[in-house]
């Protein structure tokens, strides 16, 4: 059952400009100028239960724009988009209670109170039952190691104590569609991972459908199934992970080590047609085209057996490859 | 609501100092008025006056309570909306008047009390003879202006926060607007010293009913004349308040762009 459906999804911005300068900067007190930016444009996927789905794009992409637009933050300027039945934006009180939202940079929690009297709030809010709220806090608190944080106020807790707490307060209520954005900034690496093993079971009991947007693209690596690639706005890439991977890898590398770099070795090197290759010092990095690479190792083993030390095929790491997509606008 | 409301009263009690130190300045707003109006009636300006000096004291020790008691900050809405801070009350199940509504509620009625006590304090120490002669009418008269009072004030502090959706900074606006609405519902002067026919065009407004009418009930037993008419009036002003908040509020959801991420 598809439980998200978007069409044509479009959000335009109006936005001052600003000019420099105090000259300009007066006359735009008579005639305000305003600019138009399309954060997200003509935008069409859906998504089932159960979707584990990370957004990707680098900053200004229109990601949490996006995410805003799902959960009903802000409106659409066009398009549609349907969740759980229900037109986010109208806000619907048995819409809201479907949904939650984390995000890293802004806290969802109130800064003055406690943890515990934030989530009695949320269980008032979203009216849990007594016994699903214990059970779920205790549990979750347990998990990301904060249970004996729960009673300090808000303000008082460092920063990666603090995203914990938004964690375990968005899932009081056993939300349907999990909308995150940035949801491991600033924790150390053991808080990351327990994070991530609490999202990945909770969709994995609840049939939840899950949006993460992350720079840190283990996120999106260890938890989602599926990815959007959005670029300027416009949706680039939809689909598997792996599929993804397997379109756009197409090299592979080979790391060499010699005894001495030597010029004949840098010849035999260069000829045997690969891709891109960097020396540095006894050590040879060589890009080669996936199709060939079988060919190329077998070359290089042949004509180089006596000065080779050591030698090993590298698969980039997923982060590693939708990095370099990302940064290189290799999408398309 | 319940739970908003405990929640507020719970956080406004984490910040004591904060709490005892703001209730100083309308404290203190009574004591220069107090020393102020004395010294005009010990001379012979203050003769012709529509109030004895007990009276005057009297409406502006109520004046100073119902300070503490309206005085909300629902237009703190205007920063969030800037801010992009709206985002963890459009993402929840939860009604964005309503629930100022109750925290505004919960922390004026901790404000009041506390306030109550350090005023009482205060007037048996100058040992001023205000709020003499008081009967239960009076006092159900002057909770049910003061309830309206507070209804009015909430939602025109509301409605000036929404000011935002126009004007990206309204600070200025927001303190100009509120010395304005002081000036003209009588909390720095009372309207009776204004000219007759200025009273008379005011009891059309809101504004009448900040401060200035449920003052006077104390001062003046206002409530021995007609009160239908104020009831009414004061009744028009918070349900076009409410209308008008409702159709903003609606407004401001089309107008958000939740900045900054």
């Amino acid at each position: 059952m598809r439980s998200i459906i978007t069409q044509n999804l479009s959000r335009v911005y109006k936005s001052p400009v600003e000019k420099t300068g105090l000259a300009r900067s007066a006359k735009g007190l008579f005639r305000k100028e305003f600019k138009y930016i399309n954060a997200v444009t003509d935008m069409s996927f859906c998504a089932e239960h159960g979707d584990k789905i990370g957004i990707l794009g680098l900053n200004g992409a229109g990601k949490s724009t996006l995410i805003k637009m799902l959960c009903g933050i802000i409106a659409p300027t066009s398009g549609s988009v349907v969740v759980g039945g229900y037109t986010p934006f109208q806000k619907k009180n048995d819409f809201l209670r479907l949904v939650s939202l984390v995000a890293g940079n802004k806290s969802q929690l109130n800064p003055d109170l406690s943890a515990w009297d934030n989530f009695r709030f949320l269980k008032s809010i979203y009216r849990v039952p007594e016994r699903q709220f214990s059970e779920t806090a205790r549990k979750l608190t347990l998990l990301l190691e904060c249970a004996n944080l729960i009673d300090k106020q808000i303000r008082r807790l460092s920063f990666g104590e603090r995203i914990k707490m938004e964690i375990v307060a968005a899932l009081i209520h056993r939300p349907k569609f999990l909308f995150l954005d940035e949801p491991t900034i600033g924790l150390d690496v053991r808080s990351q991972e327990s994070i991530r093993k609490i999202l990945s079971d909770y969709c994995a009991e609840g049939d939840a459908v899950l949006f993460v947007t992350s720079h840190n693209l283990s996120d999106i690596v260890d938890l989602c199934n599926r990815i959007l690639v959005i670029d300027g706005g416009t949706l680039r890439y939809d689909g598997g992970l792996a599929a993804f991977c397997a379109h756009y890898n197409t090299t592979s590398e080979i790391n060499i080590e010699v005894e001495n770099c030597t010029p004949r070795i840098r010849e035999i090197v260069a000829g045997t047609g690969i891709v891109d290759c960097d020396f540095t010092g006894n050590m040879i990095r060589i890009q080669v085209e996936k199709t060939f690479i079988t060919t190329v190792f077998r070359e290089l083993i042949q004509k180089l057996s006596n000065d080779i030390n050591k030698i090993q095929i590298i698969e980039p790491r997923t982060e590693d490859l939708l990095k370099e997509l990302l940064i290189k606008g290799k999408v398309k | 609501m319940i739970s908003i409301f405990l929640l507020e009263g719970k956080k406004l009690l984490s910040y004591k100092f904060q709490l005892v130190f703001s209730l100083l300045h309308p404290l203190f707003g009574f004591l220069v008025q107090y020393y102020l109006w004395g010294a005009l009636y010990a001379t012979q300006y203050a003769s012709g006056m529509s109030y004895s000096d007990d009276q005057m004291f009297t409406y502006y020790a109520v004046a100073s309570i119902l300070f503490v008691m309206i005085k909300t900050n629902s237009g703190m809405i205007a920063n969030e909306f800037k801010n992009g801070l709206l985002d963890n009350e459009l993402v929840r199940p939860i009604n964005l008047i309503k629930y100022r509504l109750w925290r505004s509620i919960s922390e004026r009625c901790l404000y009041t009390v506390f306030y109550l006590a350090m005023l009482f304090l205060l007037v048996a120490a100058l040992k001023i003879s205000a709020f003499g002669d008081i009967s239960l009418i009076h006092l159900v008269s002057f909770v049910v202006f003061t309830i309206l009072s507070f209804l009015i004030s909430f939602f025109l502090d509301f409605i000036t926060g929404l000011l935002a959706m126009a004007i990206d900074e309204v600070w200025a606006v927001q303190a100009i607007l509120s010395f304005i609405v002081n000036f003209i519902s009588g909390y720095y002067i009372p309207l009776l010293l204004f000219p007759g026919h200025i009273e008379a065009i005011f009891q059309f407004t809101p504004f009448y009913y900040l401060f200035y009418f449920p003052a006077q009930i104390f001062t003046l037993s206002r409530i021995d004349q007609s009160i239908m008419k104020p009831l009414l009036i004061a009744l028009f002003w918070v349900f076009a308040l409410v209308i008008m908040s409702n159709g903003i509020c609606k407004r401001l959801s089309n107008g958000y762009s939740s900045y900054a991420g």
